[in-house]
């Protein structure tokens, strides 16, 4: 008896009594949100679970804007709850609760967080959780045959290689990240890729950012390394933004075309002036 | 023909609308306040109430600017090109021409306002303006012809006022009008100088800048890159319909005063017999434009042009365009080929033809274009790709050409039709001196 009255136990009844009570008593006039999380490190930046909700509306499914979510860590060795903060969705339903360095050590221990609604007006009461264990990824441009390569190695928590993940390779750029040959690479048995950057890209001053990814494991979330590198042909600004051009505002229009249309307007108004004050001369003119 | 000075004021000062002429304006004005309803209506709620859509963004109100702005090219060809020449038989037209010109171009700027969705807005075209757009160049030159064309108005009526302020047979009222718009005309020495030299300039100046408004009409199509637009050939394809159109004008209106007004002894069988020979003449030059503007695109019939060729010869807009070409410009040149088709009831009705073949052929130019562009629009209903006016737009476009002819009728009302002073002068009546002593 004293075993089965453990903290544990005694938080997995709560948990069923809860799940119960919500499913006994629905509350009146909510919606349900279905929420997804998908926890995210990137390398040497952050990490963060990417919390994502919506919920099926009178029009069908729809983003769960302005939703705020509880975050907890649970510590499965004291089946306790941590409580590390709260986070709110934004307009298209999607939140990001950055996960504080120190709580993620290098280890192949599970970490688990629960993110919970509660007590919101619009939303039932409801929670989600996400589990993964720590991997790092390091990534580098070395020159093999005189050609530029990506390098990378996947380590678990314990710094041991992690054979037959995929990863992904790629060129950020504006609006998202242009694929490096193919679709994947997978890691051998030391953990590593080598991938040939076959052709020469353009970047700001050369400078190219490079990112490796592996995207979505089961085991341990999405990982990102990037590697910034002056290997890019430099970009010349070509922009005419100060120039005199054709499509120029008011204040920059081109020099001719101020010059020449105005001495063309001159030359037709002061005579039409000096003939309007003719009129004048006439009405005066008494011989 | 042998009158006395007072007969020929008699005869050609201003007179009272005749009941016709009353129930004339009456008219106009109906068609004016229906036109203005509609248009209050567009005012409140947007050009939505319009057939214009994301293709046809340039519609009956644009293609009826473009007939504006050729109408009031009359005044240059008349006054200014005529005067120029030393031709003096065309002096009893020049005033028609010139109030045809100022209707035309005050009309053309007033649709350019009514074809904005935000009318109050458009001081923002002064302020932010920029010259490196034709739309700019556009309302510069506009408002230049319209000051030019005032003027030459104003100027040769000036002696006119002078004769009237005493001769006419008005209200005191209106007579003390003549009288402050005469400007103290007496017919001095130094008044005549003056008064020939600014006419002999307003002569002269009108002529680039009545070019110049028609080539920048044309500019507005020919630098937005699109099928049938894109040709250099278009400022002097304008220009060449611009006076057909022009003079047709002319002819119409001025058979239509001379019936009103019982002007055959000063607008005779030979002015209709000139005017016949310059319109057919115009007519074939502006034929050869046409010819060029659609020989050369349908032989190399580029895939977009094609299409917008094929619409205009057979397809969609085939009868406007051979109605207007066939209807308004070759059965023109034939019949006025004939004497008998430079009198005046058949030169009247080959004028109104080319009148309404050359307002037709504006709209061809502006319509089948947009319906074809060179990048098709995408993910607009199917109804936006074609363009058929609604009745509000058709309401305000009738009003607008009811109103340049109500601004015309005015001002014949009040203004000699013919040139009093010049006439007399030219028919020996007067000599410059006789002004003062009458």
């Amino acid at each position: 008896m004293k075993v089965f009255l453990n903290y544990h136990n005694v938080f997995i009844i709560f948990l069923i009594f809860l799940g119960i009570s919500i499913r006994a008593y629905p509350q009146a006039g909510k919606y349900k949100a279905r929420v997804s999380l998908m926890y995210t490190h990137i390398m040497d930046k952050e990490s963060y679970i990417a919390i994502s909700a919506k919920y099926k509306g009178e029009n069908g499914f729809a983003q769960a804007a302005d939703l705020e979510f509880s975050v907890y860590q649970m510590d499965e060795s004291t089946d306790s709850l941590t409580y590390l903060g709260k986070v709110k969705t934004n307009s298209d339903g999607k939140a990001k609760f950055n996960v504080p360095a120190d709580l993620l050590k290098n280890s192949n221990d599970a970490f688990n967080f629960i993110v919970r609604i509660e007590n919101d007006k619009r939303f039932e009461d409801g929670e989600a959780s996400v589990s993964f264990s720590y991997a790092s990824l390091s990534a580098e441009i070395t020159k093999i045959d005189s050609v530029n390569t990506i390098s990378a190695i996947l380590t678990d928590g314990a710094g041991n290689p992690v054979q037959g993940e995929l990863l992904k390779v790629g060129l950020k750029r504006l609006y998202g990240s242009l694929q490096i040959g193919e679709d994947s690479y997978e890691t051998d048995a030391d953990g590593a890729i080598l991938v040939p950057i076959e052709k020469p890209m353009p970047g700001v001053d050369g400078n190219l950012t490079y990112e490796v990814v592996l995207s979505e494991s089961d085991t341990y979330g999405t990982i990102k390394a990037e590697v910034n590198t002056p290997i890019g042909i430099p970009i010349v600004d070509q922009s005419t933004f100060d120039e005199r051009t054709m499509w120029s505002p008011p204040t920059k229009t081109p020099l001719y075309l101020l010059i020449f249309p105005n001495l063309i307007i001159l030359s037709v108004w002061i005579p039409l002036l000096i003939l309007t004050i003719n009129l004048y001369r006439i009405s005066k003119s008494k011989t | 023909m042998n009158i006395t000075f007072d007969q020929l004021v008699d005869d050609l000062a201003p007179k009272k609308f005749s009941w016709k002429g009353k129930l004339w304006v009456v008219f106009l004005v109906i068609v004016i306040l229906i036109g203005l309803y509609a248009y209050i209506q567009q005012l409140r709620q947007g050009l939505i109430i319009t057939g214009m859509r994301d293709y046809a963004l340039w519609g009956v109100y644009i293609s009826n600017f473009v007939f504006f702005v050729a109408i009031s090219l009359v005044g240059s060809l008349i006054t200014a090109i005529l005067r120029l020449s030393g031709v003096h038989w065309s002096t009893p037209l020049t005033r028609i021409a010139e109030i045809i010109a100022v209707a035309a171009i005050i009309m053309a700027g007033l649709t350019i306002i009514i074809d904005m969705g935000r009318p109050d807005r458009m001081l923002n075209l002064f302020i932010h303006g920029r010259l490196q757009s034709p739309i700019i160049w556009d309302v510069i030159v506009i408002t230049t012809y319209l000051a030019i064309s005032i003027l030459l108005l104003y100027y040769p009526l000036l002696p006119d006022f002078g004769i009237l302020k005493t001769h006419a047979q008005e209200s005191p009222r209106i007579r003390k009008w003549y009288s402050t718009l005469s400007l103290n005309w007496s017919g001095t020495n130094d008044q005549r100088r003056i008064y020939s030299r600014s006419i002999q300039a307003l002569s002269v100046l009108i002529i680039p800048v009545a070019f110049a408004i028609h080539t920048v009409t044309a500019w507005l199509f020919e630098t937005t890159y699109r099928p049938g637009w894109d040709s250099t050939n278009f400022g002097p394809y304008f220009i060449a319909g611009a006076f057909v159109a022009g003079a047709g004008a002319v002819v119409a209106v001025m058979f239509v005063l001379r019936k009103t007004y019982g002007l055959e002894n000063y607008i005779t069988d030979e002015h209709f017999n000139k005017m016949g020979k310059i319109l057919v003449l115009l007519c074939l030059v502006y034929l050869y434009f046409n010819i060029n503007e659609y020989l050369m695109p349908t032989y190399k019939s580029t895939e977009e042009e094609a299409v917008h060729l094929r619409s205009l010869f057979t397809g969609q807009y085939a009868s406007l365009f051979w109605t207007a070409i066939i209807g308004g410009l070759v059965l023109p040149v034939i019949v006025l080929l004939f004497p008998q088709g430079r009198r005046p009831l058949p030169l009247f009705i080959v004028s109104l033809a080319v009148v309404i073949g050359a307002w037709w052929k504006r709209y061809i130019i502006v319509i089948p274009t947009l319906s074809h562009p060179f990048l098709p629009i995408q993910g607009v209903p199917e109804s936006w790709r074609h363009y058929s006016p609604t009745w509000m737009e058709w309401s305000i476009t009738l009003a607008t050409l009811a109103a340049a002819l109500l601004i015309i009728t005015i001002l014949v009302r009040f203004l000699p039709i013919i040139p009093i002073q010049e006439t007399a002068e030219e028919k020996g009546i007067i000599r410059v001196t006789q002004i003062n002593e009458s």
